[in-house]
């Protein structure tokens, strides 16, 4: 059996340094456990970069590939899963450049997800439908506002608000110092912020 | 005692106030200023908007459609790792 080699694991838990190693040495049953721990993370951001089902569920696979491909090499030098949402976001950069191109003219709405997933929680909603109309143009509003950002600026926004990422989690997935992370999230902020204005 | 804080340095820090990033006594200092300035307040509010807007509108599947999606990923990948692990015997 391979060792996946001298490791700190500073960042990485008992449990997870123990997956870590039996998917670096090949053994299936980890391989699946990490994917089942980690695929609704790696393919709810994906589709959240790329806008896309079909897209994010390519990428997803990829990017779990190339979680096992590169295991070996992994230090413990963040959790798993802040370099698993590293590698989500490299391969979403890289195929977002050809792929929000074609996707301009055909994006995926708001009704869109709605019909496509079921109701965003509506259903469980106690405010009154109004309310629920102008929170769900907002949102509507806020989502088509984000698609135009640069790439860089919407994925640490996503990453912030969506998945709850801190600025130094944040930092290492985009592979950028802290102070780059609060600058593009504030640059991100303040476009949205005018598109909310502009509501008023 | 709470130090005074102006709204010019109050708002270099509210992103990170908003984001949870400031140590306890900004923290509390911009929770102080929060209290009686409007300006500031508003633009708190903007961003804890923008926030859940992003949140609201995420995709939270729970469909159907959405199980098969993870289920098929989930196979496709190991598939894959099998048939790569079987190559490099």
């Amino acid at each position: 059996m391979k060792n996946a080699g001298a490791i700190s694991w500073s960042e990485v838990d008992g449990r997870e340094a123990a997956l870590i190693e039996r998917c670096a040495a090949g053994d299936e049953a980890a391989c699946a456990d990490l994917v089942a721990t980690h695929q609704r993370m790696v393919y709810n951001l994906a589709l959240h970069l790329l806008g896309d089902c079909d897209e994010a569920l390519d990428l997803s696979q990829e990017v779990f590939l190339r979680v096992f491909r590169t295991m070996a090499g992994f230090r413990g030098q963040s959790a798993l899963r802040t370099w698993i949402y590293r590698i989500v976001v490299n391969q979403a950069r890289n195929r977002q450049r050809w792929w929000r191109r074609r996707r301009r003219a055909d994006q995926v709405s708001l009704d869109a997800h709605v019909e496509q997933f079921g109701d965003l929680e509506l259903k469980n909603d106690p405010s009154a439908p109004d309310r629920v109309l102008v929170r769900r143009e907002t949102a509507t509003r806020i989502w088509n506002a984000l698609d135009h950002l640069p790439f860089d600026q919407r994925t640490a926004l996503v990453l912030r608000e969506i998945d709850g990422l801190r600025y130094d989690e944040i930092a290492f997935s985009l592979g950028i110092a802290v102070g780059t992370v609060k600058s593009r999230l504030t640059r991100a902020r303040q476009a949205l912020r005018e598109e909310l204005l502009g509501m008023r | 005692m709470v130090p005074y804080l102006g709204c010019e340095h109050a708002r270099e820090m509210l992103q990170a106030f908003m984001d949870g990033e400031l140590p306890v006594g900004e923290q509390v200092a911009m929770e102080t200023h929060l209290r009686w300035c409007r300006t500031c307040a508003a633009h708190v509010e903007d961003l804890r908007l923008i926030g859940d807007s992003l949140r609201f509108g995420a995709v939270t599947p729970t469909s159907a459609d959405h199980h098969r999606e993870l289920s098929a990923l989930h196979a496709g990948v190991l598939s894959r790792v099998r048939a790569e692990h079987d190559q490099s015997f």
